[in-house]
């Protein structure tokens, strides 16, 4: 704030609100609970069992990676199965507190704002990347940041948005080798998106620049700790090969079809972009990314990355489009389709469990029922 | 002491910061009255073209602002930064320092080292810390700091002054000389008394002083013996110096040297950016060499620190282009 806006701005917005803390500490022990429960039902995660099959962790995700290399230090496979829990149920409970408040502030009533929390916490797709496999957990961070970002390009337009977004590529980085790609289209859009840059080359280049720098730092600085560690470069970009050495299009109609049962929230920013007398100007482009990052995932996983499980595609929507909530502002009648979607999605993610493949964990999840598979559990 | 100038039109001869009761004035041999300027406020703008908005925004921060308010610093930036490259990483540098940092330095509410112009201040505060130190070569640094040891504040608005950017090598190494000597000089001021000092400015301030005040001046001295020393291990594949930097120190260096001069860059060409200076984004990644004109200064002022430390060393003005070609238009307007 400069001095002229002193006597203009009364006061500064506290840093976090209380509610935010509280919302955070809730869901990280609650999700922390839930992770003790599937591992108490004899459950072994998927993060674990990779570590301990080989080199299979070293997917080229670098956040993802770095957690699991120090948590493969720890000796007692127990222990890093708490350890990866706790890490993912404190990610996620920071995660939700930011939410709740950006919902809060974005004009959503506390009621409103608990009811989107509650659905996507209790998601199986969201639980499972807490207490089964937290590899994907980066990436969805990733979507969720930029969505809201895009939006601003939008909405504002100038270069301080440019840069806001260009800071926050290098998450798509961090996060895997198959959102790598995205991150030169997205560049180039941001650089494009400036009149000036669409005139002049120079402006074209200097924009494109400044988009790409971030990455470009964090590129460097992975190469640097890489090499000052000791690490043989080769093997540490052998990931990047690794997923696209094998291109093969299969089917991808199944994992469409996990994505629309999964999360049919996508028809909110889909009806978004139609809707008459919308309380603001519309902004497409951000409603429809909301679409294109989980259909690129789902092009993905049909041409090159047929491991991926098939819940990543509909969660990336859903991170994306409450991340979308906490900014876009919609109409009531649009507000409470969005929740009535958002129930629909984690009821669906419960009843239709055969769209995805881990029998094991949703018979750990089945003691809370009576008559669940006790068969799990050890020693019974 | 005689003042002789000349004028093709009705003009004022301003003479700021004093005033003798017995200074007499002639318009061509004809004796005129020497009016005296009273207010509340000084603006001290030194030959520079400050937003034609400058005055009123300076003005509304006054009124509006907190009543402790006791200067409002413009953005200082370049008309002729294009001219080589020299003017073009000074330009990068001062739009990082007056578009990021010191608006940073006021939303943290910390002491401001005050640029040399665009300054325009609450006059009763002003007579109350002082006013300049004059034997200080970067005396609004300085007064920045007195200003918030009293309790005033210093923020800063949105309106830029334009001047000249020195892009002549050796004038540039002689002005930077003088501004990192006036940081010695500040830093070691007021810490003779560090205690006071930290009472004064508070805790966040004293640190802020330290990082913004004192840290520059020794990094800048430091740097160079760091990068011989890096190029040498670099070369000649010895770990002889591996002693300087054991682990996880090694890695901490590599992380300033390459990711902290990175950053730093980035800083620059966003700076540029923000002021659609498109030509200078590119450029923008040879600021490192910059740098490595900062620590010939700094050797050279703290040289100076010991042997002259209140020299003045002049800055050379008007050798820029585009200001000969302004002053070549105005004489032939006069004419």
């Amino acid at each position: 704030m400069s001095a002229l806006d002193a006597g203009v701005v009364p006061s500064s917005r506290p840093f976090f609100r209380p509610a935010t803390v509280i919302t955070a500490l809730v869901w990280a022990a609650f999700l922390l609970l839930a992770a003790r429960y599937v591992v108490d039902a004899g459950y072994v995660r998927k993060d674990v069992l990779t570590l301990e099959a080989g080199d299979a962790w070293r997917t080229g995700g670098w956040l993802s990676q770095v957690v699991l290399r120090a948590v493969s230090l720890i000796p007692d496979r127990l222990l890093r199965q708490t350890t990866l829990s706790l890490i993912a149920a404190v990610a996620a409970g920071m995660i939700f507190g930011a939410l709740y408040g950006r919902l809060r502030a974005n004009g959503w009533l506390a009621v409103g704002a608990l009811f989107v929390l509650v659905a996507v916490g209790l998601h199986a797709g969201t639980l499972y990347a807490i207490t089964a496999q937290s590899r994907a957990i980066p990436l969805y961070i990733a979507i969720a940041a930029l969505i809201p970002s895009i939006r601003s390009m939008e909405e504002v337009g100038d270069v301080q948005s440019a840069i806001g977004l260009g800071l926050v590529l290098p998450l798509l980085l961090l996060a895997s080798p198959i959102t790598t790609p995205l991150i030169v289209p997205v560049a180039v859009g941001i650089a494009l998106a400036n009149p000036d840059a669409r005139r002049d080359f120079r402006a074209f280049a200097a924009m494109l620049l400044v988009a790409l720098l971030p990455t470009i730092i964090v590129a460097i600085g992975i190469l640097g700790f890489l090499a000052q560690a000791g690490f043989d470069l080769a093997d540490a970009l052998l990931p990047y090969a690794t997923a696209y050495h094998a291109i093969q299009l299969s089917d991808p109609t199944p994992t469409l079809l996990t994505l629309g049962a999964f999360a049919p929230v996508g028809l909110v920013p889909l009806i978004y972009c139609f809707y008459p007398g919308l309380p603001e100007r519309r902004h497409v482009l951000s409603a429809l990314a909301i679409l294109g990052f989980p259909l690129y995932l789902v092009l993905v996983r049909s041409t090159i990355a047929p491991a991926m499980t098939p819940i990543v595609p509909p969660l990336a929507l859903i991170a994306g489009f409450v991340s979308w909530l906490a900014v876009v502002r919609l109409p009531m009648a649009l507000r409470v389709f969005a929740l009535v979607m958002l129930a629909v999605s984690t009821i669906a993610s419960w009843i239709l469990p055969t769209l995805w493949s881990d029998p094991d964990w949703i018979a750990a999840w089945m003691y809370l029922f009576p008559g669940g598979n006790l068969g799990l559990r050890p020693g019974v | 002491m005689e003042i002789k100038t000349t004028a093709a039109t009705r003009q004022f001869l301003v003479i700021s910061e004093s005033y003798h009761h017995g200074w007499q004035a002639t318009v061509d041999g004809a004796p005129v009255p020497v009016v005296r300027a009273y207010g509340d406020y000084m603006e001290r703008l030194t030959g520079k073209r400050p937003d034609s908005d400058q005055l009123k925004k300076a003005v509304l921060a006054f009124r509006h602002g907190n009543p402790r308010l006791a200067c409002v610093q413009g953005r200082l930036n370049y008309f002729n930064r294009n001219e080589n490259w020299l003017t073009r990483m000074f330009t990068l540098e001062y739009s990082q320092w007056f578009d990021f940092l010191l608006p940073g330095l006021d939303w943290l509410k910390v002491p401001i080292p005050l640029g040399g112009t665009s300054n325009h201040f609450r006059l009763s505060a002003l007579r109350q810390v002082g006013a300049w130190d004059p034997y200080n070569v970067t005396e609004d640094a300085d007064l920045g700091v007195r200003l918030a040891q009293e309790g005033y504040t210093v923020g800063v608005i949105n309106s830029t002054t334009y001047e000249e950017a020195n892009g002549v090598l050796s004038s540039w190494i002689n002005q930077r000389s003088r501004w990192i000597k006036g940081y010695m000089q500040t830093w070691l001021v007021h810490m003779r008394h560090p205690i006071a000092l930290w009472r004064s400015i508070g805790t966040k301030g004293f640190f802020a002083f330290h990082f913004f005040i004192g840290a520059p001046p020794f990094t800048m001295l430091l740097a160079p013996v760091l990068w011989v020393i890096t190029l040498l291990m670099w070369a000649t594949h010895a770990g002889n110096f591996g002693w300087l930097f054991p682990e996880p120190f090694g890695t901490m260096a590599l992380f300033n040297l390459v990711l902290g001069n990175l950053f730093l860059i980035y800083f620059g060409v966003i700076a540029a950016l923000k002021r659609k200076y498109y030509e200078l984004v590119p450029v923008g990644v040879l600021l490192p060499f910059y740098w490595v004109l900062h620590s010939v200064a700094a050797y050279k002022a703290f040289w100076q620190l010991m042997v002259k430390p209140h020299y003045w060393e002049k800055t050379t003005h008007g050798t820029s282009r585009v200001t000969q070609e302004a002053l070549s238009d105005a004489k032939k307007e006069a004419a």
